[in-house]
């Protein structure tokens, strides 16, 4: 085993070597000589995360389990990232193997690599990374020498195009569930000598392991899923881990503070996990259910101690919905007076423009005056009820009045194209809406206040159905309607104060057929990597649709078939091997609700027994009571 | 040692912070602690020479600040030693700095060196306002004084006056002499040489008199 050393002239050539060399502080430095109290060997866990550093480095789960593993005595934990094209170039032609930051080892001399996989396009490059590892793609090829592949994230929700590569899953929150599988590994790979599969057998058994080799997948011949048989006594449906009360986990509070910029430079809070509000479209606000709110008492001591301990000036306030949580004000009051001395930003990224406080955001902008950002998602009230945003037009134009009369020139408004029953009208509204905006302003101007010259940015995701959504049975649009009706919002988007951002359909495609794909996708995705050495997909400009095209159509499959298609109602989706809590009668239910235009009351207001309700999260008892009052 | 000037500066920032400094700040809507770099270093060089003058808001006991900094730094920088300054007589250390002494090692490297310094000129193509711009570096270096086989110390010009880049001279060392493991030279930027008056005598940073 041997150090990777990275020699000058190496470091010199490429760009931003402070990509790999590691060295900040906190870093978690343990050596591969110690021994824990037992006599044997730390166990040897890589956490890669198939992105840069700077994207890698901004990610909060790296952060927290990072932390939780390094906490155990038996465990340590390395981190590794993707290299950039220019350095990716030079190991390949040096002969250097991807490797870690902290102690520089190769990433294949560990026991076991975790990837974390924030989306579907991180697929490609994690399988490129395992390649540059010198690890076998393949469960089926690894030996025992090799490590152990597993993986988590928020993709992981329908790993299937991935099942082949991957020996293990976890699914869910993995503070608990990652130290526990890493201590069974020690037990059984470092002081015994288990086999990969008795090992893996053995792990599946474990709440939140999904083993996909223990399962087979039988296809009728018009391509959708026939069955899924487990093996070996495997459990099925295998349900995710979560963290009841996070109060009482380990928050990382030391964490390495990078020597060059990152793309998220700041400390981070997480504020709390889930989401009320229960927006169709949306996987995050589905499979991290319930709603569980951190305190506001040990968000602000963790707040003071991560200031301590990093030296940062900002710190970001993380949820999927900030404004939505219940003790923000006293949060706030909390932590304001304190940041202010220590002149540290406080950023609150996810507002929704309907409660927002601008009482709030001048107390936290007292020094910058960082942009606002809200997502109507659509344009017309239609749509927004269809997938179910629960704001309104004049809760908008009163937000933006609200935003305009506190000195800001404008925001940044998130839009998504492409949604479920969306015509050009709908379409056509999001320009009309943006007229309405401009006329709020000209309408403070008109009374007489000081104000600047509006600016409003636009920008459009395209729509992805995702898996465990109310929307896991819809078909995407198509490449050519979607083209189309960027054109048509192109359009008819008034004057120079709106600047529009869009993107171009190809990723959003590739990561729809992901998204909802099967086994037989892992084909692809593993000769796009041999055959036309595909790596970074998460990166637009290096991504080529037209490789995995080719591919599809060599491997007698369509896009069409994953993407487009409407799927019926008794369809068994790939995806069914899993059980995030929300049930399938409950999503269907929604489903139904948006295509009659229907509203769903966030989950404190009235509960809707969508599956999680009787794990009895505290906003979920307050929902359910105000269901019996009713 | 790999990360660029305003990376350094901000780490450097973050210690101070950790150490819980007294900083003073810029003002404006964007407020930054005062402190200054005496000459930025560039990427892939090591340095013994880096001063940082440091604005505080109260005196205090230094020994204590020092101390408290010294277990704040991320791996591989350390601190070499203080000095209090008079914050009303001191002035500005970037624009003290005339003079560096940098030592390029490398096997065989000092017959290199000597070679290329009887070159009368060294025209290196230079970044600058976004445009290649010929340079030569060569009256930007003082003197030089080979240290053995290896090893040579190169006195230069440096600062806002006139700055000679360590990383210019090892493209001189590709260009003129095609040395092809210029890359592979260890630079150590070992001291600066400041003046308190333009006429006044060159000496080390620590050694003022404010």
């Amino acid at each position: 085993m041997n150090q990777i050393n990275l020699d000058t002239a190496l470091l010199r050539a490429v760009e931003l070597p402070g990509r790999y060399v590691g060295g900040e502080f906190n870093q978690t430095k343990k050596s591969w000589q110690d021994l824990a109290a037992d006599g044997k060997r730390l166990l040897r866990f890589a956490f890669c995360f198939p992105d840069t550093y700077e994207i890698g480095m901004s990610n909060l789960a790296l952060r927290i389990l990072y932390d939780v593993v390094n906490r155990e005595e038996g465990l340590l934990c390395e981190r590794v990232f993707a290299p950039w094209l220019d350095m990716k170039a030079t190991m390949e032609e040096k002969d250097i193997p991807l490797f870690s930051l902290e102690n520089h080892y190769a990433a294949k001399d560990f026991d076991c690599v975790g990837f974390t996989l924030s989306y579907e396009l991180a697929f490609s490059p994690t399988l490129a990374l395992m390649k540059l590892a010198g690890i076998p793609l393949r469960t089926s090829e690894r030996g025992d020498g090799d490590p152990i592949i597993i993986a988590g994230g928020p993709a992981t929700y329908n790993i299937e195009p991935m099942a082949d590569f991957l020996d293990l899953v976890l699914i869910g929150e993995g503070e608990e569930s990652l130290p526990e599988l890493l201590k069974l590994m020690r037990q059984m790979r470092v002081l015994g000598q288990a086999p990969r599969e008795e090992f893996l057998i053995e792990a599946s058994k474990l709440k939140g392991v999904y083993v996909p080799s223990l399962y087979d997948i039988s296809y009728k011949d018009d391509g959708t899923i026939e069955a899924i048989r487990p093996k070996h006594g495997a459990v099925f449906p295998v349900k995710k881990r979560v963290i009841m009360d996070l109060d009482l986990v380990a928050y990382p509070i030391k964490t390495p503070v990078p020597n060059i910029r990152t793309v998220h430079d700041r400390a981070f809070l997480e504020v709390f996990r889930g989401c009320p509000r229960g927006c169709r479209f949306c996987q995050a606000g589905q499979i991290y259910r319930p709603v569980r709110e951190k305190g506001a008492n040990v968000l602000a001591g963790q707040m003071e101690a991560i200031l301590e301990e990093t030296g940062y000036d900002e710190v970001g306030m993380l949820s999927l919905s900030t404004s939505d949580y219940s003790q923000l004000q006293n949060l706030m009051d909390r932590v304001l007076p304190r940041a202010s001395d220590r002149k540290v930003n406080v950023s609150l990224p996810s507002l929704r423009i309907d409660n927002f406080s601008l009482n709030l955001l001048e107390e936290i902008s007292k020094t910058r005056k960082a942009g606002l950002t809200f997502a109507p998602e659509a344009g017309s009230q239609r749509l927004r009820d269809v997938i179910n945003k629960g704001i309104d037009e004049d809760e908008i134009l009163r937000g933006m009045g609200l935003a305009f009369r506190g000195g800001y020139r404008g925001a940044k408004l998130y839009f998504m194209l492409g949604l479920p029953t969306e015509t050009d009208e709908d379409v056509l509204a999001i320009s009309a809406l943006c007229k309405k905006i401009m006329d709020v302003w000209a309408g403070l101007k008109a009374e007489g206040l000081k104000l600047k010259r509006p600016e409003i940015t636009i920008s459009t995701a395209l729509f992805i159905p995702k898996p465990f959504t109310p929307f896991q049975w819809v078909g995407q649009s198509t490449m050519d309607e979607l083209e189309h009706k960027v054109k048509v919002l192109r359009e008819s988007l008034p004057g120079k104060s709106i600047r529009y951002n869009w993107h171009t359909p190809e990723t959003s495609r590739w990561e729809a057929v992901l998204a909802r794909g099967d086994r037989r996708l892992g084909r692809v995705l593993e000769r796009a990597l041999l055959e036309h050495d595909v790596y970074l997909t998460s990166w637009e400009e290096f991504f080529d649709l037209s490789i995995f095209q080719k591919l599809m159509d060599e491997e007698g499959l369509s896009m069409a078939f994953y993407a487009n298609r409407e799927r019926s109602i008794d369809e068994i989706f790939p995806w069914d091997i899993l059980d995030p809590g929300p049930t399938k009668a409950f999503l269907r239910r929604e489903y139904d609700k948006a295509k009659a235009g229907e509203l769903t009351d966030p989950c404190g207001e009235f509960c809707s027994y969508c599956g999680v309700h009787s794990w009895d999260a505290p906003l979920c008892v307050r929902g359910k009571e105000a269901r019996r009052a009713r | 040692m790999w990360v660029s000037h305003l990376d350094r500066m901000r780490s450097m920032e973050r210690a101070l912070l950790r150490a819980d400094f007294p900083l003073t700040y810029s003002k404006g809507f964007n407020p930054r602690p005062q402190m200054v770099f005496a000459l930025p270093s560039s990427l892939g060089i090591r340095s013994e020479s880096e001063y940082i003058d440091i604005s505080l808001s109260e005196k205090g006991p230094a020994e204590h600040l020092f101390s408290r900094l010294e277990v704040q730094l991320p791996e591989g920088i350390s601190l070499m030693g203080y000095r209090e300054r008079d914050p009303e007589n001191a002035k500005n250390l970037m624009g003290q700095v005339y003079e560096a002494d940098y030592v390029f090692s490398n096997p065989g490297l000092s017959e290199k060196i000597e070679k290329l310094l009887v070159c009368p000129e060294l025209i290196i193509e230079k970044m600058s306002k976004k445009r290649l711009k010929d340079e030569d570096i060569r009256p930007l270096i003082l003197s030089s004084e080979v240290l053995d086989a290896d090893r040579t110390r190169l006195r230069v010009l440096a600062g806002s006056r006139a700055n000679l880049r360590p990383d210019t001279l090892l493209q001189a060392l590709e260009k003129y002499l095609a040395y092809a493991e210029a890359q592979s030279v260890d630079v150590l930027r070992e001291e600066l040489w400041i003046k308190e008056r333009e006429d006044g005598p060159l000496i080390r940073p620590m050694e003022t008199n404010d």
